[in-house]
């Protein structure tokens, strides 16, 4: 029986969503139900508010998007799965879409749920900030873990540039500064969105080289 | 063997690409982020515009002003709490300020219903109504089921009146300090914790106060004498790499611990003569060993780096190394031994989640000791040069945490050592097990 495209995508997406997505949607809709434990959320000023979102809520694009390349981490599971003639490209892609689709929805909730407790966030300013570093963490995750292929890799290197940026503020990373809006500044919330962006292009791009010389 | 072994370990660590990017953080760290905090300490001379503040525990000084702070919080009924470092803004509820105004009356001795009036809180008795223009009305049962409603005293009947301020807050004659204290513990429980009321904060908050010449000499001398210069520096040095070692160690030990299945060398090394005590330990060691390295030649570069500063004056060359074994390596330890633990037992990189959660809260509330004074955080802060008699007299519960992170260490690889033992006796299969929790085997696969 032929399947159109869709529904092909369709059961990927299901099944991705089943065996690979679950585990880091649970854990990061578990950071954001511990948030209200350690930050306050209530009545606080522009900048106040900015703190968890930049500090805590932007960290769940780490989660969400850097093990994207983690069922094929076996060597063997990867022959099988570029064996295929469904192209493991579109299906990367099909997993960004998802993990990037959850990233929106989880961190425009946060930001909705601070502004019903009377914190004075600026609804898009804050969702698009959050959800810019959000972007570029998880993007440098999935950039770390497709040129290395280990997964420590991926996770390492958004925590190293985080406590860079904790440790030495805005001195080395200018317009990448992570924690900007806390400083009342939005500018650079535009660079980490189109790094992101690039990095996620570049991943790709890179990825199917290795597949096209295997 | 054993020492084949090691030699081994330490190979397939240094060949690891997180050990090369754990070096290379550590250098670009240890030259952009530590030896620019390295200024010289200049001799305090007499007559000098200021000599920095100090923070001491003079209840002349302290109550008052505390007084003061708890008084304008609770008018405002908006008081600042940093329970676990993050800054919270706290709000009672109206039981809790009449408590709280308990509180400041035995305090002030000035009677509690002028605070509660000054704030505008209701009476803790009878039930109350908040009707349409936003004002309170008492209810009283009447007994057959119905209710009055009464307008309560102080309050007109258009709108919640809070009462005018009381601009005079002076502590009541005769309240001891110790009393005080028992005060400010009862307001810090009632706000939740982690206010400036709490034991650690009120000394730092409240009991500002300028140093003299005499105080600045003395400081000085204690870096010269008891640090022997080098001695000041290695603490922020410490306090610098306790941060990054507390979390990269992790990433390291979960790569090493998921390579040999991905490689498909797990029923190769499970068969070999080597007991798994020895495997787990020598492979745990090569690791500390190798994370230790770059470690300390930065403390070497760094100790370089003072006695160039300092020619001509006696430092201690070995500041920097002591320091970095007695005060970093329990970090490393632990970090490590979290991440070598938790990838035996689930075959899963979840100890970075862990130890990555364990590092966030430690980070933020090590700000609570930031100049030193320390408590039972992984990695401890002194982010002052100098400040060597809050070493001191902290010295102990130093030691202690330090022994304490050092044992949990060995008990985690000894945990490790028996579930290595349990996969290579075939009892247990963590990598069947875990996925089982996530997946929904009983469903049909759609290809």
């Amino acid at each position: 029986m032929r399947i159109t495209a869709f529904q092909r995508y369709s059961i990927i997406a299901a099944a991705n969503l089943r065996h690979n997505f679950l585990p880091h949607l649970a854990l990061s809709v578990l950071l954001l139900l511990l948030a209200p434990v350690i930050f306050g959320l209530t009545g606080l000023d522009a900048r106040a508010a900015a703190v968890p979102l930049e500090m805590f809520v932007a960290l769940i694009g780490i989660v969400l998007l850097t093990p994207l390349f983690a069922p094929e981490q076996n060597p063997e599971i990867r022959e099988v799965v570029e064996s295929k003639s469904t192209n493991h490209l579109c299906v990367c892609i099909l997993r960004i879409a998802m993990s990037l689709t959850a990233m929106a929805v989880l961190v425009t909730s946060f930001v909705f749920v601070m502004k019903a407790n009377g914190c004075a966030v600026d609804l898009s300013t804050y969702i698009f900030g959050t959800y810019a570093e959000s972007l570029f963490l998880g993007a440098l995750g999935l950039f770390a873990y497709g040129i290395s292929d280990n997964i420590a890799v991926g996770y390492m290197l958004p925590v190293m540039v985080y406590a860079f940026n904790f440790a030495s503020g805005p001195k080395y990373f200018g317009k990448l500064y992570l924690f900007s809006m806390a400083q009342g500044s939005f500018e650079e919330k535009n660079w980490l969105f189109g790094t992101g962006i690039a990095l996620i292009i570049l991943t790709m791009f890179i990825k199917k080289g290795v597949r096209d010389r295997r | 063997m054993y020492g084949v072994l090691f030699l081994k370990e330490c190979k397939r660590t240094v060949k690891s690409i997180p050990y090369l990017i754990l070096v290379v953080m550590l250098l670009v760290f240890g030259y952009t982020q530590i030896v620019p905090e390295f200024s010289m300490i200049e001799k305090p001379e007499p007559n000098q515009a200021s000599y920095g503040v100090k923070y001491e525990e003079i209840p002349g000084v302290i109550m008052p002003s505390a007084a003061k702070s708890l008084y304008s919080e609770f008018a405002a009924n908006t008081y600042v709490a940093y329970p676990l470092g993050f800054y919270k803004n706290v709000k009672l509820s109206d039981n809790k300020q009449a408590r709280m105004a308990d509180i400041l009356s035995e305090l002030t001795g000035t009677p509690k219903e002028d605070f509660m009036k000054s704030a505008g809180v209701k009476p803790e008795t009878g039930s109350t109504l908040r009707i349409g223009d936003g004002s309170l009305m008492n209810l009283t049962p009447n007994g057959d089921g119905s209710y009055k409603l009464t307008i309560p005293k102080g309050q007109s009947s258009g709108s919640e009146s809070a009462g005018s301020a009381i601009t005079d807050v002076t502590v009541a004659k005769g309240l001891t300090y110790e009393r005080f204290r028992e005060l400010m513990k009862q307001a810090d429980k009632l706000i939740g914790g982690g206010s400036m009321y709490d034991g650690i904060y009120l000394t730092r908050q409240f009991g500002r106060v300028p140093m003299t010449y005499d105080d600045a000499l003395l400081q000085y001398n204690d870096i010269i004498e008891k640090d022997r210069i080098s001695g000041a520096y290695a603490r922020v040095f410490c306090d610098y790499f306790g941060l990054v070692l507390g979390i990269f160690p992790v990433f390291i030990a979960v790569a090493l611990g998921m390579r040999d299945r991905r490689a498909g060398m797990l029923d190769l090394i499970y068969t070999r003569k080597a007991s798994s005590i020895q495997i787990v330990f020598t492979r745990y060691l090569a690791m500390i060993v190798m994370m230790l390295l770059p470690v300390l030649l930065m403390a070497v570069y760094a100790a370089i780096s003072v006695a160039g500063k300092y020619s001509g004056m006696e430092t201690d060359g070995l500041a920097f190394v002591k320091y970095s074994l007695g005060w970093l390596l329990p970090t490393l330890m632990a970090s490590t031994a979290v991440g070598v633990f938790l990838t035996e037992l689930t075959d899963f990189p979840i100890a970075i989640a862990v130890q990555g959660l364990w590092w966030f809260l430690g980070m933020f509330a090590g700000m609570k000791h930031l100049d030193g004074g320390y408590g039972w955080d992984l990695f401890l802060r002194h982010n002052k040069i100098g400040n060597t008699q809050v070493f001191l007299d902290n010295f102990n519960t130093l030691l202690t945490n330090r022994i304490l992170y050092a044992g949990l260490s060995i008990v985690l690889i000894l945990l490790t050592v028996w579930i290595y033992e349990l996969k290579r006796r075939g009892k247990l299969h963590a990598y069947n097990r875990i996925p089982k929790i996530f997946n929904h085997r009983r469903r049909k696969s759609a290809a």
